[in-house]
């Protein structure tokens, strides 16, 4: 099993060039410059990261979360060089072949821009790694139908919920989300909480939470009482 | 059209009554407040909390009761995930746990220099890490942020010097959140209301010279803002600074 490791800068423009060519129809994966010493080196020589398949993102978050625990650092999340590196680590996964054809997004979802600032959030949402890290590690098992789309994709949890920076922020309503819309036996959001047009969808669920938010005090509730102040079109979601 | 009821009869707190100054404590970002509730009527009993935020990140304080208020020992923001800006509200919560809002002051944005000032503003300026992007503008819960990217050289110093750059950056920020406000999102807009926006049209009506058009007429609101932003400039002279910055910056 390979060590964990942290591309510096020639590592990093070597990533942008290997997306270019990816980009460009060239076939590539696992580039050798992945363990080469001078473009990434060892986080730690005892810390070491397995070549997996993940279906979920939180399947994969949840693994991370077991190798990065070990990694003392505060600052992990400006480490910009661990997340491009884990991101090209897992490339086959989070940038897979479709149809003999890899089409990776814009390099700031396999490179995090970070440049030592905290305050870089909107990459950070977007880094196919580093954000739904981000978000397991704030809601634990909470996170899990924010976190059930494959690797490769972000998922409609994720651009109608998780980055909406004042919901994502409140642990109560995150459980409440997930008390509401995941199936623990299917172990996957249940059917048509995403759609639009079944009543008490996500998207409904947003608005009712926006509105709600302006007259209780939602930061300071408990999942239960959340659930308790809903409208009746989200009891078929509380069964 | 975005309209929130108030269905529970939430007072607005005026922003005259909170005080708010950024610090920092061994080089940790902290905070003072002054909260003058007095004269609202509300319930001696009930909970004020203050809440200090950027993007995800969140820290909650409590303050007491309105009847005996008590200022924590700790006001470290050290789980706020900025260095600059941060967003603060101030709630008042029923003491009966229902958790209902009776007041609330929502669209405190208070920067902090380097130079220790700081200060309460409608469009807060921060430097961040943008890429190959040189600037946008931040629409967050409690309001506007300017993002300047802090890769550019001597960037701050240009921002907050060079009459050349607010006169490009400015008037086109202003324009997109004018824009966001009244065409994308199409906030009602409400004179008496304590929201981000609200505080946005107060500034863009002190330069109008006509009217606000009415929702369903968006090309006159397009004519509206540009009408706004030309008495804008107008104002601060723009244009005759950036020409004496050249002639200054050639001779």
């Amino acid at each position: 099993m390979p060590v964990l490791r942290s591309l510096n800068e020639t590592g990093i423009e070597r990533f942008r060039q290997f997306l270019r060519l990816v980009r460009g129809g060239q076939s590539v994966s696992s580039p050798a410059f992945t363990f080469d010493d001078i473009c990434a080196l060892p986080v730690s020589a005892t810390i070491r990261v397995e070549q997996k398949q993940f279906a979920t993102k939180f399947e994969m978050t949840a693994y991370l979360q077991r190798v990065l625990e070990k990694v003392d650092r505060p600052d992990l999340l400006e480490d910009a060089g661990l997340w491009s590196w884990l991101a090209l680590f897992y490339f086959d996964l989070i940038a897979p072949e479709r149809g003999g054809q890899r089409r990776p997004r814009e390099d700031y979802h396999y490179i995090l821009v970070s440049g030592g600032d905290r305050a870089s959030g909107w990459y950070l949402n977007r880094h196919l790694i580093a954000g739904p890290w981000e978000l397991f590690r704030r809601h634990g098992i909470h996170s899990r139908v924010l976190l059930s789309g494959s690797p490769d994709e972000h998922g409609k949890f994720m651009y109608d919920l998780a980055w909406r920076t004042d919901l994502v922020s409140n642990r109560g309503l995150l459980e409440a989300v997930d008390r509401l819309y995941f199936d623990e036996e299917a172990n996957r959001p249940k059917r048509g909480a995403t759609s639009r047009t079944i009543p008490g969808n996500l998207r409904r669920l947003i608005a009712v939470l926006q509105q709600l938010d302006f007259n209780f005090d939602l930061q300071g509730m408990t999942a239960q009482r959340i659930l308790e102040l809903l409208p009746p079109e989200f009891d078929r979601w509380k069964k | 059209m975005r309209r929130k009821l108030n269905f529970t009869n939430r007072k607005p707190i005026a922003r005259t009554r909170v005080q708010i100054a950024l610090h920092r404590d061994d080089g940790v970002l902290a905070f003072d407040a002054e909260i003058d509730l007095s004269g609202l009527k509300l319930d001696p009993d009930s909970i004020v909390l203050v809440e200090a935020f950027y993007r995800t990140s969140i820290m909650r304080f409590p303050w007491g009761t309105v009847g005996r208020p008590v200022t924590p020992d700790s006001r470290s923001l050290h789980d706020i995930d900025t260095d600059r800006v941060v967003h603060f509200r101030i709630k008042v919560v029923a003491g009966d746990g229902s958790g209902r809002i009776v007041a609330m002051a929502d669209d405190i944005t208070v920067t902090g220099g380097s130079d220790g000032m700081n200060e309460m503003s409608l469009l807060p300026v921060n430097f961040v890490e943008l890429g190959e992007l040189p600037w946008r503008v931040d629409f967050g819960v409690s309001g506007t942020t300017l993002e300047i990217n802090r890769s550019i050289d001597d960037v701050e110093t240009l921002v907050r010097s060079d009459a050349r750059v607010a006169g490009l950056l400015f008037p086109a920020a202003a324009r997109e959140i004018l824009v966001r406000i009244l065409l994308v999102d199409g906030y009602v807009v409400d004179e008496e209301s304590e929201e981000w926006w609200a505080g946005w049209m107060r500034w863009a009506a002190a330069f109008a010279t006509f009217p606000l058009p009415a929702e369903t007429d968006p090309d006159g609101r397009l004519l509206w803002i540009d009408d706004v932003l030309r008495e804008f400039c107008a104002r601060h002279e723009f244009s005759k600074q950036f020409n004496s910055t050249v002639e200054a910056g050639t001779t």
